[in-house]
Order: structure tokens, then sequence, then C-alpha cells
């Protein structure tokens, strides 16, 4: 008669065996004390394992998690949501419109495109224009930044370096000396 | 106690006090879990900070067919084999065949007179535990800890873990081994 494998001892403490492998281990535990004093070891051995003691979580464990979680959930397809819920409410107030008038909806459908064509024709334009003025105004002062590097050029050969170190000092101190007035006019026309 | 399916149905619409009822939930075994992997009480409070974030995070890829529970210790489990590839930690893997598998002959029961756990009290047994869980692989603590800690059933730990159930069982027999030996030696 061979002895119990250890690791079926195991599983037979642990309940995993099926009803045929349970009642084969039992019958060798009846004649084997080898076995039986082997079990029992495991079975202390198991309490042991399943008695360590819990690691204290700090009281205010939940709440300090929580705070490191930003106050609002972000949906995966949040802007999704907002597009169906949008088109949902334009449909709802175009289905009252046409509830409360009696106009048809094919009217009302109509009327809402033309208006939204004339805005979207307008906003073009406006936007066209715009970006027109950006344009010239940036020609303007691409030209004058090159006019004044060269007029600069033009200056300082004609003169020595000191000079011209002099000359850009002054320029600094009076562009400050106009500065500090402007702000000052200004903020007498705040007290004001 | 509230259902986990509708604590979690209840988060995901932006309840936070249903995700912070998750936590007082789960905060004591899954602390009990990563004190166990890391050996230090502080780290494993700041592992769980982390991997109940990561959750709240991925709430929206739960599937409630799953068990909560096995659903974050998985995230846990990765958490932890990512810790341990940062710090190099050599972790036998359990892909590796290990001395003892199914195909691998048993020895068969040997005589111990009189056992170590029947010496000691309970509370000397429990330290003496402690400290050998602290020596053996780091592969086989886990199904240990998830077997004998956390109490999973086999089924539920080869879904943490990826695994056959009959390799669970098997990987959870050997790291009992292993710490039966240490005990032993150190009795």
């Amino acid at each position: 008669m061979s002895c119990l494998r250890p690791d079926r001892l195991d599983l037979y403490l642990e309940g995993e065996l099926d009803g045929a492998e349970r009642r084969e281990v039992e019958a060798h535990l009846r004649l084997c004390p080898g076995c039986r004093g082997a079990l029992e070891d495991r079975r202390a051995f198991d309490r042991a394992f399943s008695s360590l003691p819990p690691i204290e979580v700090p009281p205010g464990f939940a709440a300090a998690v929580m705070a490191r979680i930003p106050a609002e959930r972000r949906h995966a397809f949040g802007w999704l949501a907002a597009l169906v819920s949008g088109t949902g409410a334009v449909l709802t107030a175009l289905l009252g419109y046409h509830l409360v008038t009696g106009e048809s909806l094919a009217g009302i459908l109509l009327a809402v495109g033309r208006a939204v064509a004339d805005f979207a024709g307008r906003a073009v334009v406006l936007v066209a224009k715009v970006i027109g003025l950006l344009g010239v105004l940036l020609d303007a002062a691409a030209d004058l930044a090159k006019a004044l590097w060269k007029g600069l050029g033009i200056f300082s050969a004609f003169l020595r370096p000191e000079v011209v170190g002099l000359v850009l000092v002054l320029a600094f101190a009076l562009s400050l000396l106009v500065l500090v007035g402007v702000k000052k006019i200004v903020s007498l026309g705040e007290r004001s | 106690m509230h259902d986990d399916s509708v604590l979690i149905q209840r988060a995901l619409k932006g309840d936070r006090k249903a995700f912070e009822m998750i936590i007082l939930k789960y905060q004591q075994p899954l602390v009990n879990y990563l004190g166990r992997m890391t050996g230090e009480r502080e780290t494993a409070l700041d592992f769980a900070q982390d991997i109940f974030l990561k959750a709240y995070a991925s709430l929206d890829s739960y599937r409630p067919a799953f068990k909560f529970s096995t659903w974050l210790f998985k995230i846990a489990s990765n958490h932890m084999i990512d810790h341990w590839r940062k710090k190099k930690i050599a972790a036998v893997s359990l892909d590796q065949p290990f001395d003892g598998d199914e195909s691998s002959p048993r020895p068969q029961v040997e005589d111990r007179e009189p056992s170590v756990v029947r010496k000691y009290e309970l509370a000397e047994i429990r330290a003496r535990i402690e400290n050998a869980l602290d020596r053996i692989p780091a592969a086989f603590r886990e199904l240990f800890v998830l077997r004998h800690v956390n109490e999973f059933s086999y089924e539920e730990i080869a879904d943490i873990k990826g695994l056959p159930v009959g390799t669970v069982k098997n990987r959870v027999f050997q790291a009992k081994e292993l710490l039966r030996r240490q005990l032993e030696g150190i009795s």
C-alpha cells in the first residue's frame, strides 16, 4: 500500500477532490496512521497559513484616495453624447414650434436652413475681410521695419561706433520717457 | 451592503460616494495582499491608492460578467509585476517549469515528528510564516497570498493570473511546500 501524495492530501483538506477521489483518500486514511498524522500536520499548517492578521488600514484611507480622483468623471464618448443631445434638443424645439404655430415642418426647416445659410454667408465674408485687413497691416509693419533697419545702416555708416551707441542709448531713454508719460496720462484719466 | 455591479454603475454615472463605498469594501483585502507582497505597510498603502485610481480610470472597461474582486486584483497583480520589473527583482516566472510540476514525480509523505506548527504558539507561528514569506520567490508568494490570505478560489486565482486552474493548484502547493521547508529550517 503506497502512501498518499502530499498534494493529494492538500487538495483533500481544501475540499478540492471529487466524490470518488475523496472516498479513495478516506479509505486509505482509515488504514494508514502515517498519512493520518501527515494530514493533521497539514491541517495545522493550513490553519496557521490562513490566520495571518490583517494589515492596518488608516481610517482616512478611502477619503485620501477620493481626494486624488478628479471631481468630474470623464466619459469616453462625452462629445458624442453632447452632439446627440444637442440635435435632439433642436428637433424637439422644431416639433414644438410646429405643434404650437401649425406651420408645416418643411416650411420651418426651409426657413431655418435659409437663416443658417444667410448667417454662414455673412460670417464667411466677415472672416475674409478680417484676414485681408490683417494681411495689409502685416505688410505695412514689415515695410516699416525694413525702412528703419536700412535707415539705421546708412546712419551708422557716416558716424563713429561710439556716437552710434550714444544715439541708441538716447533713443532708448526717450522711448522710456514717452512710455512713462503715456502711463501717467492714462492713470490721471482713471482717477478723474 | 450594496452589490458591486450597482455601485459600479452609480460610479460610472459620476456618483463619487459609490466609488468610495467600493474602496471601503476592498481596501482591507487589497492592503493585506500588497503588504504581504511588498513586506512594507507604507508601500502597500501607496500601491493600494494607485491601484484604486487605476481602477477608477478604467472603470468603463469593467464587464459585470466577471467578479469585481478578480478584476481589481488583476490590476493589483499587474501593478506588482511592473514594480518588480522596475526594481529588477527576480521573480521565478510561472511559465517556467518548476520541480514538482504535474509531470514530475512527487515525494511520498515524510514522517515529521513533531511538526513546527504543533511546537509553537499561534502568534509565534504567524511571525515565522511572515518571515518565511519574504524568503520565497515572489511569483509563488503571490499565489500563496491570493489563496490563503485573500481566500480566493483556485478558479478566481486562475482568472486573475491568466493561468490554467491545474497549474494554479500545483503552484499553490509548491508555495506551501517552500514555506514549510523554510519553517522547518528555522525551527
